[in-house]
């Protein structure tokens, strides 16, 4: 029996997303796994199957002890304390930081000695971060670093914890009677709205999330539900959680219908139930959204504000997500005010043609969108979930970008080189490829230049302490490729995590660890260079056949 | 008695026109000398709305608990049986007088009687109780004649020194944990100056770091008027 341990300290949406690994832990019989949460988000972690034992801490209640001058602060150590101890007192194989937070990393390292494995952040005896391997790094120091995603968080802990990814299998807890309910409810309004020959669509639309920055606007939500009336085959149905703020909302939206539009509310538990029995679900980036994943309920999302799609988006092959242009995406919280209401390109009439798609068998017709608005799909490779372009306005040079970022990842961490990507990259055109190349081998220069210089310092500063200031100078540039927008910034934002976390006492062993990192950077970028030659290798290729094509086309003229 | 409990210098306990006990104490009579029952009514009208609401009840003066019966009846009305009040009542005689006499219903109730500050402070019942934010009756006859003990209830703070929170803590981790720090600093010099000054790390510290962590953003005390 493997007893395992996962902290999850996030909010309830994060919990979910928490389901797909659980499934995948539990392919293997021999796995106990036990989850740890905050109590606001309980509800949300016993509707997830799989899961053995759930501990709770109750923060509201410890932060209360503590501000409060009433309750003396002994007490909110004690209860801390307290609400650890079951966990501590047991014998754990792996505790898992999910969390990826300060309080989960502090808590892991609380519980070192109850456990023989910690995976993620945790400190030593020193307060140093310690890293287990290449993923944490990628998934605490690279992914919030880079723009673009190359991957999901959720396919990130499935590689930092080693385990294979399983998509199949049930991942939440239904209640029988409300499954029983709603079918019948549903096969209802199916029958009785409709005047479609054939079935109708029942399209579920979730009205709110917890910021308003990642909201539908109103006026996009009324026009798209006029739209959705108007196609026969099409039933709208309003989701909304039991609260009067959300009552409200849906009863202002249904005024403009003449109450004639169905609204479902639905608690946590519930709400699965309701998302099963729907066709689509479009929503914005809510908790709701992951509970349909989990359901495998197509998703349409609409993404909008900082919500990070590429990281945290859908996770569900054929999944929908419709973004504005993702170059004038901003994904980081703080640049949003949270009263403000999103703005976005995208319209009533984007979401149909969308939802128009999702619909049609042969995905033959991309959808028509408006300027700078791009609808993305969600399918499954090697490394996981792989957001691809369906229509819209694209930046060749940023999905080519996207796409070797992954491939980079695939070759220096994962060494599994994806051929098919390369194709990918090539569908871009011939021009973009060439050009996104060059750029990239002028960035890689530009990196070895001063990788060979601060080897070269260092080299010096061992011999002669009087260079260690060229040595400092030279990190200092190279370690300001991190900030670069290329694919050198994965490799060198691992390395300048790695140099950060060097624990040597004297010079000499500081330096020796430095000229190790120098020369692994050193190999990684070798394999870049690698991948770039075999993208114009596949280039050359293509160029080959489209001559030789177009020779053929005018010998046969 | 402790210090900090009123003076008690006359007590007698007295039978109103409808033939119910009322006690007196320091000549205040602390309940209607006509009708207890009715004058108990009209205490728990002027709180049906917050009664509705709320299953959990802090009441301040027992006396002899005819606004306390009146207030459980009414929660059963509202909640049935899912229903906890609390009372506190300085003067152990009148409790006790309460209880001999019969008077007070003992469904889902607790009677704190006799307890200083610090002591109702240090109690987990209570404090669990207080957490979970109930509503707030105060039996103005009592809470008048007794108005200094009250409001050093109201306005308590807890001691922040180590040395005196050990009276607070049980657990003998944490004892141990809290004694390796200067008697004399707070808990707050100790998380926020001592622990991160420190260059060697044990389980206990990293549990405290997660403390500040979770209370981040929190850490000013508020207002020392009730939790609610």
């Amino acid at each position: 029996m493997k007893n395992i341990l996962i902290i999850n300290l996030r909010r309830i949406g994060d919990v979910y997303s928490t389901g797909h690994l659980l499934n995948s832990l539990s392919t293997n019989k021999e796995n106990s796994v036990s989850l740890l949460v905050y109590k606001e988000s309980e509800k949300a972690a016993t509707n997830l199957k799989n899961v053995s034992n759930l501990h709770v801490i109750d923060r509201k209640e410890i932060i209360t002890l503590k501000t409060n001058k009433l309750f003396s602060d002994g007490f909110s150590i004690e209860r801390l304390f307290n609400q650890l101890q079951s966990i501590k007192n047991q014998k754990w194989d792996e505790i898992i930081n999910y969390s990826n937070d300060l309080v989960g990393a502090y808590i892991c390292s609380y519980l070192k000695e109850s456990s023989d494995k910690i995976i993620g952040v945790h400190f030593n005896e020193n307060r140093n971060v310690v890293t287990n391997s290449d993923w944490e790094i990628l998934f605490n120091d690279v992914l919030p670093a880079v723009k673009y995603a190359p991957m999901h968080f959720v396919d990130c802990y499935h590689k930092m914890i080693g385990v294979k990814s399983n998509l199949i299998g049930e991942k939440i807890i239904t209640d029988p009677a409300h499954n029983a309910t709603v079918f019948s409810n549903m096969s209802t309004i199916r029958k009785g709205l409709s005047t479609a020959e054939s079935a109708s669509k029942i399209i579920g639309l979730q009205l709110k999330t917890a910021d308003a920055n990642k909201d539908i606007p109103e006026e996009t939500l009324t026009h798209l539900i006029q739209l959705i009336r108007q196609n026969d085959e099409f039933i709208p149905v309003l989701l909304i959680a039991p609260t009067e703020e959300e009552r409200k909302y849906a009863a202002t939206i249904n005024q403009k219908f003449n109450d004639e539009l169905v609204v479902i509310e639905a608690d946590l538990r519930a709400v699965a139930s309701v998302l099963m029995n729907l066709d689509i679900l479009v929503t914005p980036d809510t908790a709701i959204k992951h509970i349909a994943d989990l359901t495998e309920t197509p998703v349409l999302e609409i993404s909008l504000g900082y919500a990070p799609f590429l990281k945290q988006g859908s996770y569900a092959a054929g999944s929908l997500i419709l973004t504005d242009f993702i170059n004038d995406r901003n994904f980081k919280r703080d640049k949003f005010q949270s009263s403000e209401g999103a703005k976005t390109n995208i319209k009533a009439q984007d979401i149909m043609s969308s939802l128009m798609y999702h619909f049609t068998k042969t995905k033959s017709i991309r959808p028509r969108l408006s300027n700078d608005v791009t609808l993305y799909t969600c399918s499954f490779d090697h490394l996981g979930a792989r957001y691809s372009v369906v229509a819209g306005t694209v930046d060749a040079q940023t999905e080519i970008h996207r796409l070797m970022s992954r491939q980079l990842i695939n070759v220096v961490y994962d060494e599994c080189e994806s051929v098919d990507i390369y194709n990918d990259v090539i569908d871009f055109g011939i021009a973009a490829a060439t050009n996104w190349s060059t750029t990239e081998k002028t960035n890689i220069t530009n990196v070895m230049k001063d990788l060979l210089g601060t080897l070269r310092s260092l080299l010096q500063s061992q011999e002669n302490r009087k260079s260690a200031k060229d040595f400092v100078n030279n990190l200092g540039k190279l370690i300001a490729h991190a900030e670069v927008s290329s694919l050198i910034q994965i490799p060198v934002t691992m390395f300048k995590t790695k140099i950060e976390s060097i624990n040597a006492k004297t010079f000499e062993e500081n330096s020796k660890e430095v000229e190790i990192l120098l020369y692994d950077l050193k190999a990684d970028i070798q394999k870049i260079l690698l991948c770039i030659k075999k993208l114009e290798d596949n280039i050359l290729i293509q160029k080959k056949e489209e001559f030789m094509n177009r020779t053929s086309e005018i010998s046969s003229n | 008695m402790h210090m900090s409990l009123p003076k008690i210098t006359s007590y007698e306990v007295k039978t109103s026109r409808t033939e119910q006990k009322i006690p007196v104490v320091n000549g205040v009579h602390l309940h209607s000398i006509y009708n207890p029952s009715k004058e108990a009514e009209a205490i728990v009208s002027a709180q049906l709305e917050t009664l509705k609401n709320k299953n959990e009840v802090l009441i301040l003066g027992l006396g002899f608990a005819y606004h306390v019966n009146a207030v459980i009846d009414t929660l059963i009305q509202f909640h049935g049986d899912d229903f906890k009040v609390i009372v506190i009542e300085p003067n152990i005689q009148v409790y006790n007088d309460c209880i001999a006499l019969n008077l007070l219903s003992k469904k889902n109730v607790l009677v704190y009687s006799g307890f200083n500050p610090n002591e109702l402070y240090s109690d987990l019942d209570l404090i669990h109780f207080l957490l979970r934010k109930p509503a707030m009756i105060a039996h103005p006859p009592s809470f008048n004649l007794y108005q200094n003990y009250f409001k050093k209830i109201l306005t308590f703070e807890a001691p922040q020194s180590i040395n005196g929170i050990m009276d607070f803590v049980s657990a003998p981790e944490v004892k141990k944990y809290l004694q390796g720090f200067n008697s004399s600093s707070t808990l707050e010099e100790v998380l926020y100056n001592e622990i991160p000054a420190q260059t060697q790390f044990d389980p206990m510290d990293f549990l405290a770091m997660a403390l500040v962590e979770m209370t981040k953003g929190s850490c000013e005390k508020k207002t020392t008027q009730g939790n609610n």
